[in-house]
Formats: structure tokens, C-alpha cells, sequence
């Protein structure tokens, strides 16, 4: 075939193109419509019974309007031995009452020295600047560990959560303009839990990882498509209700335990605020089977990734926050 | 844990159908509709409580088990009648709330800890031993909060130490529309329940009140 030709067949297929989308505005019935494989992105991804459907307001002004707090932040990459998806959405009670996203997530990678730094927040729904607070701890703490000022090993995470605490306790006393910090006002206004975890290649093969939270946020190992819990989520107290009550920082706990844990080549390692932890329960069912399927045999795209956390399942309306890393298959 | 079907908040009504109550009883039956009518609109609030309705005098009535309001058409009915004892009310909490939070959590629900709201327009019942009632109430594992409401010739002593807070005692002003008070009320408490969320001083966290020596501060971002 010529190129002419092939200039004629272009120019037809470029023709019925615009046919198919004439037809889409005009409605025509007789050109077959393309439906999209997977799944509809203009819908949520329904697990169970859903959540009722409306569209979402804007953040009130009583909550601040500046700095912008976009409703979803989504983020994806490899680096190295590491890749990475990470999402962070407005939960769908603050998108119907108007509150901001409470959640953040920072990411730091250095290539150099292979070091990946993951920070994840929750910022506590009863303080109303716990948006402002859950920002300012995921950057401190990423930056923080980027370069620990004292070893991790000896001590250093209990002084990177008090050091958290106290950008935290300053950042108050800027927002509510206060004369001096003061720390009870920033955890009645900024309070927010704080997830971190440090990965590096192991020697073997897979990724060396340790990892540290104050708070309900937890984090898993997705393996065979089961969620190993490594750390946190939230304990059933002895009377067996569950409760939505949270230490948060600027409240340090007296001890805290790093969790080292190795991830190997086909596992993934999660962390996730409790707005992903609550529905997961012990990942069993149809939100395990979810990301199982999701993250079990392949990377997704950033955009599916975050289409996914934003399932829609009846009462389970928190903010919803996932960071995940894959290591180089083996 | 498996994986749960939802999360829920069981919520008592739990109100005073003393003989004291004739004038008011109207208002608190228009209330209730208003209350039903108001969580029937806000199907995200709704989905996560599972209502309950006790009317008590001489002894507790229930008047609807706890259930999901989206799927409930018949809005119950109080009335006036006998005397005022807070025991009845108490003891039948004391019943059911651990029942009723087996068969929750048998379902596959997470049970988030069970709100009463309780309403009096008048004094206990003399010598009726509510106190020590109540006392049972709260030590059982899934006791409530309570949250107290005082109407028309209510005592604030009484309501105060009904309440499990002082935040959650309340004296309506005289005057003040029982009914429309009885359901901002609810509303308003019922969504502060679901979103409440802070723990304090529990022993195993400590403010962080000092700048701590080995401080590294770095540039926060101005908001």
C-alpha cells in the first residue's frame, strides 16, 4: 500500500471519528459506543452498600481557605529499588458537611543512598485546624528523617515524635496567633496522628523497612494476597466497642516501638490512616479483595490507585489515606 | 476482626412519661417526628445509628428496638402517665444495651460505645434507689454516656448527676419550644457523637510541653 493510500485511510478513520462523536452529541443510535474497560471513572467503585451520592461542597471559610486543601492528592513514581503510589482523599462526610481533608502523606526519596522516607497523618476530627496539623508533621517528619539528626536505633524515633510534637505545638501558636506555644491549645485545635516508615534495599534482595507510629494509622504487609498488620490500627477495648477516641501528637506516648519488617520481592508494604484500616478489618473480605486484587499482581496507574481508595461503603465516610511500595521484583 | 459490615452508634431515647409530662408529651411525640424526619434526610448520619426509644413512669417501656431510621415508618408514640422512676429507666438500660450490642456485633457491626439520651421534666420518684441503678449502668463494660435534659420544673442537681459529664447536662431556658429544642437537640448531639474523637491523658502519652533539648527545627511552611 502507498503512502497516499494510507493518507486516505487515515483521513476515513479520522472521518468515523468524528462521526462517533457527533453521534455521541446528537444522540444517533446507529454507531456503536465505546465503553471503557475496567472500571467507570465517573463513578466511585461501590464495596457493599453505598454511601448516598451527591457532590461535593467546597471547604467552609471557618475551616480556612488558605493555604488550598485540595479534596485528593494522588502521587506515583519509581526511584531505584522503590516504587511508589500514594493517594490521600477527602473522606465522603467532610465532602458533605464541607470540612477539609484531615489526612496528609510526604514522600522523600534520596537516589543516591537508596533511603525512602514515608510519613502518613490523621488529623484528629474534633480539632479544627487537625488539616493544618497533619500537613505540618508529614513535611517535618520526612524531613527529619531524611538526614535523623541522632540514630534511629538509639532513641532516635522517640525524639523525632517529641520534635514532631513540638513543630506541632509552634505551628499552633502561629495559626491561632498565640502569644506563646502552648500545647494543650495545639492539641485541642491541630491534634493529628503521625505514621513513618524508612526503606532500604536489603542485601537479599526486597526492602529492609522500620516503622513507627503514634496513633491509630497502621500500617500491612500485602502478601499473597493477605494484609499482614505490622503496626498500629486500632485495639478493641475490653469492653469490645470500638471507639473513634485517638492519642494524638502533640501527645507523645512514654515508649515508643519501632517495627522493623522486610519486604519482600511480590509483597507491598501499606501504610494507611484508619479511614483505609477501619473497612479493611482483617482484609478478608470484598475492601481486602479490593486491593488485593489491585496491588497484588501488578503497579496500577496513580489514577486507578486513587480510585480505589475512594470505594464507596455505607457508614465508613473517614478521610482515607494509602502509601504503598513495591520493591523490584525478583 | 472480620471484615465489618459497618460501623454503628446505638442511641436511647429515653424519655420521662410521668403524669407531669400531659402538657408536654405533644411537644415531645411533634419532636420526635422532627427528629425522625430530620436523620430520614441525612441518610449518612442514619446509617450509622441504630435508634432506640424508651418511655418510662412506674416501669421502662420500649417503644422501638434499636433500628436503622432510614427503614422505620412509624414514628412511636409516647404518653403520660404514672410516676417518675429513674430506677426503671436505668435498670432496663442495664438489660438491654449488653444485649443489645451482642446482637450488633453478632452481625458483623462495629459498635462504637451507646449514647442515651435522657429526658425528665421533674424529680425521681423519693427513695426509688436510681442512684445505685444508674451506678450498675456505668460499670458495666459498654456502658452509655448520658446525656441529660432537663425540661419545665426538672431539678439541675438531678440532671447534672444523671449526665456521665457536666458538658452533657442541659436545663432548657423557660419558654424555649420544647419540641423544636428536643430535636436540634438530638440532631445536633447525635452527629457531635459520631464525629467525636479525642482521648485525653490516659497514662500512656504525656503532652509535649516543653521545646525538647535535641529540638531541630526546620523552616515550617507559613499557612
Amino acid at each position: 500500500m502507498g503512502k497516499r493510500s494510507k493518507q486516505v485511510e487515515q483521513a476515513a478513520a479520522d472521518s468515523s471519528l468524528e462521526a462517533e462523536a457527533a453521534a455521541e452529541l446528537t444522540g444517533r443510535a446507529d454507531i456503536p459506543k465505546v465503553t471503557p474497560p475496567g472500571w467507570p471513572s465517573r463513578e466511585p467503585i461501590v464495596v457493599g452498600a453505598p454511601t448516598p451520592a451527591f457532590e461535593p461542597k467546597t471547604v467552609d471559610k471557618e475551616y480556612g481557605r488558605t493555604p488550598y486543601r485540595p479534596d485528593t492528592v494522588i502521587d506515583g513514581w519509581s526511584s531505584g529499588a522503590f516504587t511508589v503510589r500514594a493517594a490521600s482523599v477527602r473522606g465522603y462526610l467532610h465532602r458533605y458537611g464541607g470540612a477539609p481533608r484531615q489526612d496528609d502523606f510526604a514522600i522523600t526519596v534520596d537516589p543516591e543512598r537508596e533511603r525512602l522516607v514515608v510519613a502518613v497523618a490523621d488529623g484528629v476530627s474534633s480539632a479544627k485546624y487537625s488539616h493544618i496539623g497533619s500537613s505540618t508533621v508529614v513535611r517535618y517528619a520526612t524531613r527529619w528523617l531524611e538526614e535523623p539528626p541522632e540514630p534511629l536505633e538509639d532513641g532516635g524515633w522517640q525524639s523525632l515524635f517529641k520534635s514532631a510534637a513540638w513543630t506541632l505545638t509552634e505551628q499552633a501558636a502561629a495559626v491561632l496567633s498565640l502569644p506563646e506555644a502552648d500545647a494543650e491549645q495545639a492539641e485541642r485545635m491541630l491534634a493529628t496522628t503521625l505514621a513513618c516508615a524508612v526503606c532500604e534495599p536489603h542485601p537479599d534482595g526486597g526492602l529492609s523497612a522500620v516503622v513507627a507510629a503514634v496513633g491509630d494509622s497502621g500500617v500491612w504487609l500485602l502478601t499473597n494476597g493477605t494484609f499482614v498488620p505490622v503496626l498500629g490500627g486500632k485495639e478493641q477495648s475490653s469492653s469490645g466497642l470500638s471507639s473513634s477516641a485517638v492519642v494524638g501528637l502533640p501527645r507523645v506516648p512514654n515508649d515508643v516501638a519501632p517495627q522493623p519488617v522486610i519486604v519482600e520481592p511480590g509483597q507491598v508494604l501499606l501504610v494507611g490512616t484508619d479511614g483505609f484500616g477501619d473497612p479493611l478489618g482483617s482484609g478478608d473480605g470484598d475492601v481486602g479483595g479490593l486491593f488485593a486484587g489491585l496491588l497484588g499482581d501488578r503497579v496500577p496507574s496513580q489514577l486507578e490507585f486513587a480510585h480505589a481508595l475512594d470505594f464507596s461503603r455505607e457508614t465508613f465516610d473517614d478521610d482515607r489515606t494509602l502509601v504503598a511500595i513495591w520493591p523490584p521484583r525478583g | 476482626m472480620n471484615e465489618p459490615k459497618a460501623t454503628v452508634l446505638p442511641v436511647y431515647f429515653v424519655a420521662d412519661e410521668s403524669y407531669s409530662m400531659v402538657n408536654d408529651v405533644r411537644d415531645l411525640n411533634t419532636g420526635l417526628v422532627t427528629l425522625f424526619d430530620t436523620l430520614q434526610g441525612e441518610a449518612m448520619a442514619a446509617a450509622k445509628v441504630r435508634f432506640c426509644v424508651l418511655g418510662f413512669s412506674d416501669d421502662a417501656v420500649c417503644y422501638l428496638e434499636p433500628s436503622d431510621l432510614r427503614y422505620v415508618d412509624h414514628v412511636p408514640e409516647l404518653r403520660a402517665r404514672g410516676s417518675t422512676s429513674f430506677a426503671a429507666a436505668f435498670s432496663e438500660l442495664s438489660n438491654r444495651i449488653p444485649r443489645d450490642i451482642r446482637e450488633l456485633k453478632s452481625d458483623g457491626y462495629l459498635v462504637n460505645r451507646p449514647a442515651v439520651f435522657f429526658l425528665t421534666d421533674g424529680a425521681p420518684n423519693p427513695g426509688d434507689g436510681w442512684e445505685a441503678a444508674r451506678t450498675q449502668l456505668m460499670s458495666l463494660p459498654g456502658h452509655p454516656n448520658i446525656l441529660a435534659f432537663g425540661i419545665g420544673q426538672a431539678d439541675a442537681d438531678v440532671i447534672r448527676q444523671v449526665a456521665t459529664a457536666p458538658k452533657y447536662a442541659f436545663i432548657a431556658a423557660a419558654g424555649t419550644d420544647t419540641g423544636v429544642a428536643i430535636s436540634k437537640f438530638v440532631t445536633a448531639l447525635t452527629q457531635s457523637v459520631i464525629n467525636s474523637g479525642t482521648a485525653l491523658a490516659t497514662g500512656q502519652a504525656t503532652l509535649q510541653v516543653e521545646k525538647p533539648d535535641d529540638f531541630v527545627s526546620l523552616d515550617v511552611d507559613p499557612v
